[in-house]
């Protein structure tokens, strides 16, 4: 092969600290090289560069290199003076690549690689969950997205020693996302937060391959490709979107073009002389805009465009340059207009982000202690207290004091300090708050991993992530849900073959869905696996001695069903015989209960099992019932109630000098509490029980008037005088009642 | 001796320059971002800078650019991928003396760097 190897090098080379010297030695120690200096003008390491600084040379190299192979080696100058001719020799195909060889990765660079992996990916989750709460932050998208080009170059260049499976599928997750965000960025248009839960499901696999990676398993994780496909095109349905509601993007053609070209005319006019290349810029320049404004139909600009393009190279630069100037004008203030609109159009979306993330109690917003919170809702509760007084206070001044102008004028204003109150309060409420996503962002991961072990196919499904609730509540139902997951995939859905012979589709499907309902919060969890059998439950129940047959002969379906959330119905080695639910309900219920909330079940045989956990929307409000006691009316929280029961007082026994009743075939203990609270009690014949979750006591009240929701105060030190009184809380008439917790 | 400067945000990626330098006899310095490795090239004078692009606080343009400002005559190698096509031109306009794309093992390091430095 022979080649002659023109050097024309100038000024730009020699600004990029370039010594051409090097690529001529470079070129010798190919072959037989025949090397012509025409000028040699380089630059003094201390110099700076110059147009005077030239480098030119013909070398003619006669070598057996291809073509490519000299091409890669000049690859830096290339595209700057460098011209290549083949003067001898079939231009040979690219030589093929020799296979290469799989390579020892050095061991402290494998050792780097992965204390660095594991870094990331704990960075990354980190900023995937403040994201999560603010997915439009470009800030944090460009930290996720570094997050991922780190680790993918890093990968990249493991791979680089050979090929390694799991490796490619983290170079591939990597590379893909990365894309993905880098748009997001670029563009500003943020990611959705389903992209981001995406994303989150994405480092999860990155994990799962990564310790596949450490221990030198394989992780099959085609699943992925689906992950990448919905991340990626939902990045461009965003877009289109926003394209439709801001700017025809022929428009923001010509902006993003004028914003260009106006700087550029504007400098190019200050010289006294235009060199070819500048001459052909305005040339282009014009043709462009002649054709952009023409078809937006910008008349005015059309015309003053070609007017310019007519009178280039024929009038007086500097006329031309007033004409220029004006059009620039014309452009920027098109610019400035557009994009103000543009602006606008950005700012109502930057608001509607705002709101979605409005209750986020993390992220950069600020991070509160919640015992914080806890002692502002206290004092907002006395503050409460005091507004009831103050009120009172003004029928006095109005009533017993004489100065009824007084009293009005305190009213008046009392109206105003009431609303404000409220507002406090629910704002402060608003404060703990949280998505209940924070808590389903795990699941995917558990149904995985779960799915995997036993060896079930499960498709999980997650709805109403952003429904929000206490976070003290998310935080409590945590291992219950848990719980319910495990047990949906353990017994509840069949293995792949019972399914398929059952007709039903191979892949089982787990669904969590959360939504709110007046006061409470739902949150079900529904398989289509294969239902509890009712007769087992039955069976086992009398097994247990927890009922009687006579007694299960009473019960309706549903009612026995309940029987498997009872302490004592289930311990975890029956779990699996009895096809259906087991381990540890009798936990969930009673977390649940504590909260204030309900457990229901419904389930088909071999359709499936819905668990529903009915949750208070914050402990902050609860449920009370209303009940009377004498003349007093007292509060008890309604959780602690399992049941209410009137009997008649013939049937109180005394038992070693404890009151007692029989109920449901259990010894109940009777508290008289208007005796421990000195109040006289007016009932004659019949008297009301409240009855523990635990069926293990009964409080004796004369009436049970009605529940209400309210926000239970701490008993302010004043009025702290009887320790079964445990808060209060203040009615809508504004008198203030005494909560006890006598049945905790 | 010769002296190179790596400048990374990646921990892996510093480490395999400076393993690939100092096999080749450089002493090399690290800075984890443009931030870092514009102070480091104040107080001394390297043969050569290898420099990532994408970096937090300060990317490596930005540096690139700082850096030329006050010195025009040290070879600045930058790490691009091939997704980076277009940082290529705008390195090569702010005065990179070439690029080396990513992933590369630190025999390809040798190379070019010997192609720029002697």
């Amino acid at each position: 092969m022979k080649y002659l190897i023109k050097f024309r090098l100038g000024k730009s080379v020699f600004e990029r600290a370039i010594d051409p010297r090097f690529y001529i030695e470079d070129l010798q120690e190919l072959g037989k090289a025949d090397v012509k200096i025409i000028k040699e003008n380089i630059p003094e390491p201390d110099e700076e560069p110059t147009d005077e600084h030239r480098f030119e040379a013909d070398v003619l190299l006669e070598t057996d290199r291809s073509l490519d192979e000299i091409k890669e080696i000049l690859e830096f100058i290339l595209e700057d003076g460098v011209e290549i001719e083949v003067l001898e020799g079939e231009q040979k195909e690219k030589k093929e690549e020799t296979t290469e060889k799989r390579a020892e990765v050095p061991q402290a660079l494998l050792e780097n690689y992965k204390l660095e992996t594991e870094e990331i990916l704990s960075r990354l989750r980190e900023s995937l969950e403040e994201l999560y709460s603010d997915p439009g932050s470009l800030e944090l998208i460009n930290d996720v997205f570094r997050s991922f080009h780190t680790l993918k170059g890093n990968t990249g260049l493991i791979l680089s020693y050979g090929e390694e499976p799991n490796l490619k599928y983290i170079h591939e997750i990597t590379h893909k996302a990365e894309t993905v965000l880098q748009k997001a960025r670029d563009t500003g248009i943020g990611l959705s937060q389903r992209q981001v839960e995406i994303l989150q499901e994405l480092v999860d696999r990155l994990d799962d391959l990564f310790l596949a990676f450490s221990e030198g398993k394989e992780e099959d994780a085609e699943d992925v490709f689906q992950l990448l496909e919905e991340l990626g095109s939902s990045v461009e349905k965003k877009e289109e979107l926003k394209q439709g509601e801001g700017l025809p993007s022929d428009i923001s053609a010509l902006l993003n073009v004028a914003s260009q070209y106006v700087p550029v005319y504007r400098e190019l006019c200050t010289k006294e002389e235009l060199t070819e290349e500048e001459e052909d810029f305005f040339r282009r320049s014009l043709v462009t805009l002649y054709k952009v404004t023409k078809e937006l139909g910008f008349e005015d600009l059309n015309k003053k465009v070609k007017d310019l393009q007519n009178s280039f190279g024929n009038v007086d630069f500097k006329e031309f340059c007033e004409n220029l100037e004006e059009l620039a004008r014309d452009l920027q203030k098109l610019v400035e207009s557009k994009s103000a609109e543009a602006k606008k159009e950005e700012k109502r979306e930057d608001k509607k982000a705002f709101d979605a993330s409005k209750y986020v109690s993390k992220s950069k917003y600020l991070k509160i202690e919640e015992g914080v919170i806890q002692d502002l809702m206290d004092i907002v509760g006395e503050l409460s207290v005091f507004k009831e007084w103050i009120y009172l206070f003004a029928n006095k001044l109005q009533k017993f004091y004489g100065v009824p102008d007084a009293a009005k004028e305190l009213k008046d204003n009392m109206h105003r300090f009431r609303s404000l109150m409220d507002s406090l309060q629910r704002t402060i409420l608003e404060m703990r708050m949280v998505p209940v996503s924070t808590l389903f962002e795990r699941f995917p991961k558990l149904v995985r991993d779960l799915s995997r072990t036993l060896g079930k196919k499960v498709k999980l499904e997650i709805e109403g992530g952003e429904t929000k609730l206490d976070k003290v509540i998310i935080e409590k139902i945590a291992e219950p849900m848990i719980h319910l997951v495990r047990n949906a995939i353990d017994h509840g859905i069949e293995t792949p073959e019972e399914r398929e012979s059952l007709g039903k589709p191979i892949e089982g499907h787990i669904r969590i869905r959360a939504f709110q309902e007046g006061g409470s919060v739902v949150i079900e969890v529904s398989d289509d696996g294969r239902g509890i059998d009712v007769e087992k439950v039955r069976k086992k129940a009398i097994e247990k001695s927890l009922y009687t047959e006579e007694e299960l002969s009473q019960m309706s379906e549903e009612e026995i069903l309940q029987i498997i959330f009872q302490p004592g119905f289930s311990t975890k080695d029956q779990a699996t015989e009895l096809s259906g639910r087991g381990v540890g309900m009798d936990v969930v219920a009673n977390t649940v209960r504590e909260l204030g909330g309900e457990v229901s079940l419904q389930t088909q045989k071999s359709l499936g099992t819905t668990v529903r956990l009915i949750l208070p929307l914050t402990l902050a409000i609860r449920k009370i019932l209303l009940v009377r006691i004498g003349e007093v009316t007292f509060g008890i929280p309604a959780e602690d109630v399992g049941e209410v029961f009137r009997i008649g007082r013939e049937m109180v026994k005394s038992l070693k000098g404890v009151k007692v009743v029989y109920h449901r075939g259990r010894v109940l203990e009777l508290d008289f509490i208007n005796e421990r609270l000195g109040v006289k009690s007016t009932a004659n014949g019949t008297l009301t029980l409240l009855i523990d979750n635990s069926l293990s006591k009964g409080v004796v009240v004369d009436e049970v008037l009605s529940t209400i929701d309210t926000v239970v105060k701490p008993v302010p030190s004043v009025l702290q005088t009887s320790e079964e009184i445990s808060g209060i809380t203040i009615l809508g008439d504004g008198s203030i009642v005494y909560v006890l917790e006598v049945l905790k | 001796m010769k002296r190179a400067l790596a400048v990374d945000d990646s921990a892996t990626m510093r480490n395999l320059v400076k393993m690939a330098l100092e096999s080749e006899g450089f002493t090399v310095d690290t800075a984890e971002n443009g931030q870092e490795a514009l102070q480091l090239a104040k107080k001394n004078t390297y043969d050569i800078v290898i420099s990532d692009i994408n970096m937090p606080v300060m990317d490596g343009l930005q540096f690139l650019k700082e850096f030329r400002e006050m010195n025009k005559r040290t070879p600045v190698l930058m790490l691009t991928t091939e997704t980076e096509a277009r940082k290529k031109e705008e390195a090569k306009r702010l005065g990179a003396t070439g690029w080396i794309v990513k992933p590369f093992k630190p025999e390809d390091l040798v190379k070019v760097v010997k192609r720029v430095v002697r």
